[in-house]
C-alpha cells in the first residue's frame, strides 16, 4: 500500500488543473534539488 | 514520529501564504480558483470550526502525495479521462465535505462534554425527610 494510500487520501478529488499543480510542483523540487518543508520555511534565503 | 518527549511536531503552512511561496521561490503557478476547493480539501487539515488551524496545509501530507505520484500517475491520468470522471469527481468531494462536518460535528460534541466536565452542573436532588414513627 502506498503511504498516500494509508493516509485516506482519494484522488477523485484531484482535477486536471490539480494534478497539474502536483506535477508542476515535484518537477521544481527535483529540478532544484530542494525539499518541500525547506522551501515552505519562512525565513527567506537571499543571496 | 514522536520526539523523546512523547511530543509530536506537525508542520503546517497557511494555505494562501503556501501558493505565494510556491509561486515566489520555485515559480509555480497557482491553481485556477475554482479548483482549488480540490487541493484544499486533499492536503490540508479537517477541523474547519479551529481557526486557528483552518485551512492549514499538511506539509507531510503533501510530501507523502508527491512521493507517490510517479507510482500512481498512470492512474490518475486514465482516471481523468474515464468518461464518469465529473460525477466521480463532485461525489468524491461532496463526500469528502461531510466528512469534514462530521469531523467538526463531533469535535463541537467533544468539546461540549468537556467543558461540562470541566464545571459540571449540580442537579438538585430534593432531600428524603425522615420517616415519621
Amino acid at each position: 500500500m502506498l503511504a498516500s494510500e494509508a493516509l485516506g487520501i482519494n484522488y477523485f478529488v484531484m482535477s486536471k488543473a490539480v494534478f497539474e499543480f502536483m506535477l508542476q510542483l515535484k518537477k521544481a523540487l527535483g529540478d532544484r534539488d530542494v525539499k518541500l518543508p525547506d522551501v515552505l520555511e519562512k525565513k527567506s534565503t537571499t543571496r | 514520529m514522536p520526539d523523546q518527549n512523547g511530543t509530536l511536531e506537525i508542520k503546517t503552512v497557511e494555505f494562501e501564504e503556501f501558493l505565494d511561496i510556491l509561486f515566489m521561490k520555485l515559480r509555480v503557478l497557482r491553481p485556477p480558483t475554482r479548483e482549488q476547493e480540490g487541493l484544499k480539501l486533499m492536503i490540508c487539515s479537517q477541523f474547519p470550526q479551529n481557526k486557528e488551524i483552518q485551512d492549514e496545509v499538511l506539509v507531510h501530507r503533501l510530501e507523502r502525495i508527491l512521493n507517490d505520484l510517479d507510482h500512481i500517475y498512470v492512474n490518475i491520468v486514465r482516471m481523468l479521462r474515464h468518461p464518469d470522471y465529473d460525477i466521480a469527481h463532485k461525489n468524491a468531494i461532496q463526500k469528502l465535505k461531510e466528512t469534514k462536518s462530521q469531523v467538526n460535528k463531533h469535535m463541537k460534541v467533544v468539546g461540549g462534554k468537556a467543558s461540562k466536565a470541566a464545571s459540571p452542573e449540580k442537579k438538585k436532588v430534593p432531600e428524603k425527610q425522615p420517616k415519621k414513627k
